[in-house]
């Protein structure tokens, strides 16, 4: 267990991110990662239990866990904080109906200890849908300059088109990187202002 | 704890890929093409278990990259994954278990794959869709009925770890009938949490998975109540170590509400295991204690920036902590010092995983603390350097200096990774640092702290990544140097490359200090180069490494000593030299040695240069010797010190300083100390002082006194005085080379009057022979020598015959070895300077050559592949230094020339140890009259130490060869196989009576009858007296042999021999002696022998059954005489009928 040793880990561990995806059902979580996957997304059934998947992006390994999002599932989210480097909450912009009940799911998150040095991404999802609310309606629904708590920052997108799903994960993975790795990364900049 | 010198190159390779995926791939197919639910018959079984082990192999060269295999997971895991999960399902559906071997090696696969990347990676690839609830669970309940192998429980658990995840209620899954499932998988678990093995790893996952539901919470209280049990009967460790796990596990990620009721008894049963030798012995144990305190306390502790993550490791800067602290100071639970306590306590724990576990938790709670608290405890961690300081400084041994050092530094580097070393701080962490990187301690024969060093590097490494570059700035230069010196100088190998990984921004390439002395020849200079760097290299080289107590480590440090001296000399080489003439006085004698290692090396530097002041300097180190007593070079051990004041006396010689008149050391003293030391690196060294002198001082006085004392003098003595007669320089003055060579040539010339019994003298005569001989423009080129010359090629010819042995074997070889050398090294000057002689074949005539070449290419021949290698070394180097002098090419002509040349220099570099390769091509030239009887003995020897019948490739060689000649020739220059067997018979007859001669023959001769290669001369009258006179000479006296070897192989040849038509009458006679010897295992062996020979032969004619029968079923081990001598006499009677017949149908 020598410094080599010591070295040698820490590089695996900066490679290897932990991300995990909440949010309401039918907000379009795996939607979202079979799209980023390039996977078909037109066979997706709502999640009754969790799904791992693990990819490369850029030079990092990410390792994503979905977890259902229907409402006798989200006692146990709280089974999958362990290590988590990242949040993306996912929301349905359309569903106008059940913003405050996303706000409370969301909030609630915020308080958990495990969650706490973890990296916020709330991705405004199926934004194709005509009505949808906008990015500034939905940080106003969700209370979003309330949150003291963590780093965030939200973006429209959209699961169908692909539209910011790739910056997305660009933002959160810099984001993760520039906290993790401090000496390693140059690529702060893209920090929120 | 290191246990030695680790000086190995390549140990790291660098792989940046899975270069091996396709292989691996197939493997894996041809893995699971079976049917999991049928038995493999035992060949399958052997097969399959061979693709396993070939699949872990592979596995096991990525253990440490094993990220690069992180592409491929999803077809690597997921495939087997499948088997198991459709064997389980069959398993589940049927309701029965099929044969397992299949089911344990599939495992045992996953297994290796969990290993080799980690499980909680593996894990991620298992399916976990409800339906896999029961399907795993099954399968684990029915395999636990049965014994299986550990790896299928292992492999379950964690599926079932997985599965335990999923976000339902576990009584879904219940059946009406049974358990509830939860409880059947609680049961498991605690069953498996006790086992010794890796299943108690399975289990602690699952089972911290299982209490972290929701609706398991209930559970929590049974498991601490079982938990609390165990522990205080402290019968079972391996209970107590995963109970102990599980807490572990679930206080990681933070509180959770099902563990909150709990926080009390874990305390409790952490202090009652603490009270608790039994427990405390096992070093999990005591890692999984720190590891949960440490936990324990971050949990009570306010996180103090939500931005800081225990992966973080950035140095915030430390005005943000003041802040906060004042308001935080009253959430400090009181308990909070008795974690700080507990955990400084197992810093200090006499293993380094404890220690290490400590290290972390102490940075994990200072992260949460108000600054002046972190500080704090930092301060608790530096107090325990104090404590063994002066141990530390002293390199003394003292058994808990070394862990108390080692869990200080590894919390520094904790605490520095975390960025919590600030200000005032920073300077002592550094200081302490320092001195850590250079703690190396000797304990009997093994180096004690590289630990230290290695958590030292880790320290610097620390600071670099987190510290801002402002606060280092200070500590920036002293660290690099201190950082650079330990990276080429420091004894181990990782050492060295944890230090230079450490100096980031490195001049120092990682892979030039992997070589211990790269690092310091090489590597060192090259960074002295840098001004900045040079000052402190040379202060650690002259107040650490020089004083090492490792003597390898003094001496390479002396040699790094030099390179950089050299560097600027005129400076460097005075001030150094004066610096260590200062200790040479020293009391402690590994001082006086570094210090004069390093004066030898600085001398050999400064003898290089004209200058004066350098001379002076130089003059200066040759006369400080006569500070050192005599005694002291005489006194027990002193052997290192005296060969370096030889090293030291030779480096600094000059006509000024061996003046008479000067009053210096007493020189000549020493180095006669040294020429009788037992020790013959000392009277090596004391032979080069001599070489250094003879070329400024006329020393024929001492040769004449020495060639007067060697004959009657000691062994060790005679060893001296050659090995000084070898390095003399007899250019400048002559001193008298004749009386040297001529008494060294006495004691070689085997049945000369002064022929010496020792083997060692031997060998070091004929070293010192050939070094005088060659040395240039000594002999060679000189018309007066040709005698002495030629007596050095007499003696080479006795000492190429030299087969002495004793106990250690072969001990003859090293003269051998040293006289296939002097040729090699001689007959090359001779050609090159022939030109210059008067008559060079006076020199050596043409016989004498190839006479020489002979005897060489039988050494070549023969056992000893070290041997064999050398003559076919050095008579390459003869045959170029030939062909490319021309009055060489003309005075000498080599017969066979070409063949030879092909034998030296095979396009596919093959060197003659490779003997399926040699023996093929030097038998052609037993063609060649000149080389063929000395090769032939050399052959006969190499085949005759084969054992028994294995046929060697020089037997095949030699056999294959005599095939093909003609039966008989009628010219002398054709050579037939009459001719090869008579010549090997002529060999064999000369020393009859010496097995160590005759017994090669025997074998070689049996060689050739079993290849059926004799056989044609029975068709001819000459060659059935030959053979008639083999089996005479074989069966000579036949009845009183000694020798058991001897006899079995005369009886061979009497068997191989008696199927040859008109030879079978000559045998009968033999043969009968053989069946009725007096040593049954010799009867034994006949009949065996006898009855292999009818096998394939018309031994028996008509008679074959009876033959048969009488040599396998007459008792010829265990028998009475009266029982095997009838048979013997029938068994020749039959055999004597045999041929009868066969003789009447020929005429
Ligand atoms: N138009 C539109 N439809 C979307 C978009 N994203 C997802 N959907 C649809 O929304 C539905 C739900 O998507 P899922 O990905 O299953 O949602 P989820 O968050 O994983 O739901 P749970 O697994 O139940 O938690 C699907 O029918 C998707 O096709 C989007 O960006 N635009
Ligand atoms: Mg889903």
């Amino acid at each position: 267990m020598g410094l080599l040793t010591i070295i040698r880990k820490n590089r695996y561990k900066e490679k290897e991110m932990r991300i995990l995806f909440l949010g309401l059902d039918n907000a379009g979580k795996t939607t979202i990662i079979k799209k980023i996957n390039g996977e078909d997304i037109m066979q997706v059934s709502p999640t009754l239990g969790f799904n791992i998947k693990t990819f490369i992006h850029g030079k990092y390994t990410l390792n994503i866990w979905d977890v259902g999002g229907q409402r006798s599932l989200r006692p146990y989210w709280r089974n999958y904080f362990e290590q988590t480097d990242g949040l993306v909450w996912v929301v349905d912009s359309a569903d106008r109906l059940r913003m405050p009940d996303c706000k409370d799911e969301l909030f609630s998150l915020l308080t958990e200890d495990r969650l706490a040095g973890a990296s916020l991404l709330i991705f405004a999802n199926k934004q194709d849908i005509k009505g949808a609310l906008s990015v500034k309606e939905i940080h106003d629904a969700l209370a979003l300059g309330s949150i003291k708590s963590h780093r965030y920052r939200i973006l429209p997108c959209s699961a169908v088109t692909g539209e910011n799903l790739v910056e997305g994960f660009d933002w959160i993975v810099d984001d993760i990187a520039s906290r993790l790795y401090y000496s390693s990364t140059p690529a702060a900049a893209t920090r929120p202002s | 704890m290191s246990t030695g010198p680790s000086d190995y190159a390549g140990e790291d390779r660098l792989i940046s890929a899975f270069e091996k995926h396709d292989e691996f791939v197939e493997l894996l197919k041809a893995f699971l093409a079976v049917d999991l639910l049928e038995e493999p018959s035992p060949a399958e079984h052997v097969a399959e278990d061979r693709t396993l082990s070939k699949l872990a192999a592979i596995l096991d060269e990525y253990q440490e990259a094993a990220y690069l295999l992180d592409p491929y997971l999803d077809e690597l895991v997921g495939r087997p994954i499948e088997s198991l999960r459709s064997y389980a399902s069959h398993a589940f559906q049927t309701g029965s278990l099929g044969p397992t071997t299949r089911l344990e090696m599939l495992a045992r696969l996953i297994y290796w794959y969990t290993k080799t990347r980690g499980y909680k990676t593996i894990v991620r690839y298992f399916p976990h869709e409800t339906a896999d609830f029961g399907i795993a669970l099954g399968l684990l309940s029915k395999t636990l009925e049965i014994v299986v192998q550990w790896e299928v429980t292992y492999v379950l658990l964690l599926w079932l770890s997985l599965i335990c995840m999923l976000p339902f209620d576990l009584s879904l899954f219940d059946d009406k009938d049974k358990a509830p499932v939860a409880t059947t998988l609680e049961n498991i678990g605690l069953e498996q949490l006790s086992k010794s093995g890796k299943e108690r790893d399975a289990a602690a996952v699952l089972l911290s998975k299982l209490y972290i539901r929701k609706d398991a919470e209930g559970k929590t209280s049974t498991f601490f109540a079982w938990g609390s049990r165990t522990v205080k009967k402290a019968d079972n460790v391996y209970a107590s170590l995963g109970f102990l796990q599980v807490v572990s596990e679930l206080l990681k990620g933070g509180t959770h509400a099902a563990l909150s009721d709990h926080l009390s008894d874990i305390r409790q049963l952490l202090n009652h295991i603490k009270e608790e030798p039994t427990l405390m012995k096992n070093t999990l144990i005591r890692k999984y204690c720190s590891k949960i305190s440490g936990r324990l306390a971050v949990m009570q502790l306010p996180l103090r920036n939500a931005r800081k993550t225990a992966r973080s490791i950035r140095m915030e800067d430390t005005q943000h902590h003041d802040e906060a602290a004042e308001e935080l100071e009253e959430h400090i639970p009181e308990a909070m010092d008795e974690h700080v306590e507990e955990l400084v306590t197992f810093l200090q724990d006499k293993d380094t995983i404890v220690r290490y576990s400590a290290a972390k938790g102490l940075a994990r709670i200072s992260e949460r603390l108000p600054v002046e608290f972190a500080n704090q405890v930092l301060e608790s961690i530096l107090s325990l350097y104090d404590l063994y300081e002066d141990a530390a400084r002293a390199q003394e041994y003292v058994p808990d200096a070394e862990g108390s050092w080692q869990g200080a530094t590894l919390a520094c580097a904790e605490f520095a990774r975390r960025g919590l070393v600030g200000g005032e701080q920073l300077s002592s962490v550094l200081d302490w640092t320092s001195k850590a990187l250079l703690f190396d301690i000797r304990k009997g024969a093994v180096s004690v702290g590289s630990n230290v060093r290695d958590a030292a590097a880790y320290v610097m490494w620390a600071s670099a990544r987190s510290q801002t570059s402002g606060s280092m700035r200070p500590w920036a230069v002293p660290i690099a140097q201190r950082l650079i010196a330990v990276s080429v100088f420091d004894r181990e190998i990782t050492i060295r490359r944890a230090a230079s990984a450490a100096f980031q921004e490195n001049d120092i390439d990682f892979y030039a200090v992997s070589i211990r002395r790269h690092a310091f020849e090489v590597a060192a200079p090259e960074v002295a180069k840098h001004k900045e760097y040079r000052a402190s290299l040379l202060s650690h080289l002259e107040t650490v490494t020089l004083r090492h107590w490792d003597p390898q480590m003094r001496s390479l440090a002396a040699a790094a000593c030099r390179r950089i001296c050299d560097l600027d000399l005129s400076t460097l080489g005075p001030a150094v030299g004066a610096r260590q003439e200062q200790l040479i006085t020293h009391p402690d004698n590994s001082i006086v040695h570094g210090s004069l290692l390093a004066l030898a090396n600085i001398a050999e530097s400064m003898a290089q240069s004209a200058d004066p002041e350098l001379q002076a300097a130089r003059l200066q180190v040759f006369r400080s010797m006569s500070k050192i007593p005599l005694r002291k070079l005489q006194s027990f051990r002193g052997e290192p010190l005296l060969a370096t004041v030889c090293a030291v006396l030779g480096a600094s010689a000059s006509p000024a300083a061996l003046n008479r008149g000067s009053n210096g050391p007493p020189w000549q003293e020493i180095l006669e100390l040294g020429m009788k030391s037992r020790d013959e690196s000392v009277q090596d060294a004391a032979a080069d002082a001599w070489s250094r002198i003879s070329d400024i001082l006329d020393c024929e006085k001492h040769v004449q006194r020495w060639a007067r004392d060697f004959p009657t003098g000691t062994p060790v003595i005679q060893q001296g005085i050659a090995k000084v007669f070898g390095k003399l320089k007899y250019t400048r003055f002559i001193h008298g080379v004749e009386t040297a060579t001529q008494c060294l040539s006495a004691a070689v010339t085997t049945r000369g009057p002064k022929f010496l019994p020792t083997i060692e003298v031997r060998r070091d005569c004929f070293v010192a022979l050939r070094q005088i001989v060659c040395q240039d423009g000594v002999v060679i080129a000189s018309n007066e020598q040709v005698a002495v010359f030629r007596a050095f090629l007499r003696v080479i010819q006795d000492g190429l015959r030299d087969y002495t042995s004793d106990q250690r074997g072969d001990v003859g070889s090293w003269v051998r070895l040293e006289c296939l050398k002097a040729l090699g090294t001689g007959l090359p000057r001779l050609f090159q300077h022939c030109s210059e002689i008067l008559d060079p074949l006076h020199w050596l005539d043409n016989d004498e050559l190839h006479q020489t070449l002979a005897m060489m290419l039988k050494q070549g021949a023969e056992r000893l592949d070290t041997v064999r290698d050398e003559a076919g070394l050095q008579l390459a180097s003869i045959l170029s230094a030939h062909s490319s002098d021309s009055t060489a090419r003309v005075t000498w002509k080599i017969d066979g020339e070409q063949v030879l040349i092909a034998l030296c220099n095979d396009e596919e570099a093959r060197t003659w140890k490779e003997g399926s390769w040699f023996f093929p091509k030097v038998v052609q030239l037993l063609l060649i009259p000149t080389y063929r009887s000395c090769l032939l003995e050399g052959l006969a020897y190499g085949i005759g130490s084969k054992t028994e019948s294995t046929l060697g490739p020089a037997g095949q060689a030699l056999s294959d060869f005599a095939e093909r000649l003609p039966v008989s020739s009628s010219d002398e220059d054709t050579l037939s196989l009459f001719q090869l067997a008579q010549e090997l018979l002529l060999q064999a007859k000369r020393d009859l009576s010496n097995n160590s001669h005759f017994i090669p023959y025997l074998q070689t001769f049996l060689v050739l009858l079993q290849a059926d290669v004799l056989q044609p001369l029975s068709d001819t009258e000459e060659g059935r007296t030959l053979m008639q006179e083999l089996v005479n000479v074989a069966s000579r006296n036949a009845s009183r042999m000694k020798n058991v070897q001897r006899i079995l192989l005369s009886m061979k040849i009497v068997t191989s021999a008696a199927p040859i038509p008109t030879i079978t009458a000559m045998v009968l006679g033999p043969l009968l002696v053989f069946l009725t010897y007096s040593v049954p295992k010799v009867r034994a062996e006949t009949a065996e022998s006898l009855y292999l020979v009818a096998q394939t032969s018309e031994l028996f004619g008509e008679n074959e059954e009876r033959g048969e029968e009488l040599l396998l079923e007459t008792p010829w081990l265990n028998g009475h005489e009266s029982d095997f001598n009838p048979a013997a006499e029938e068994v020749i009677r039959l055999i004597r009928q045999a041929a009868e017949e066969t003789d009447d149908r020929r005429y």
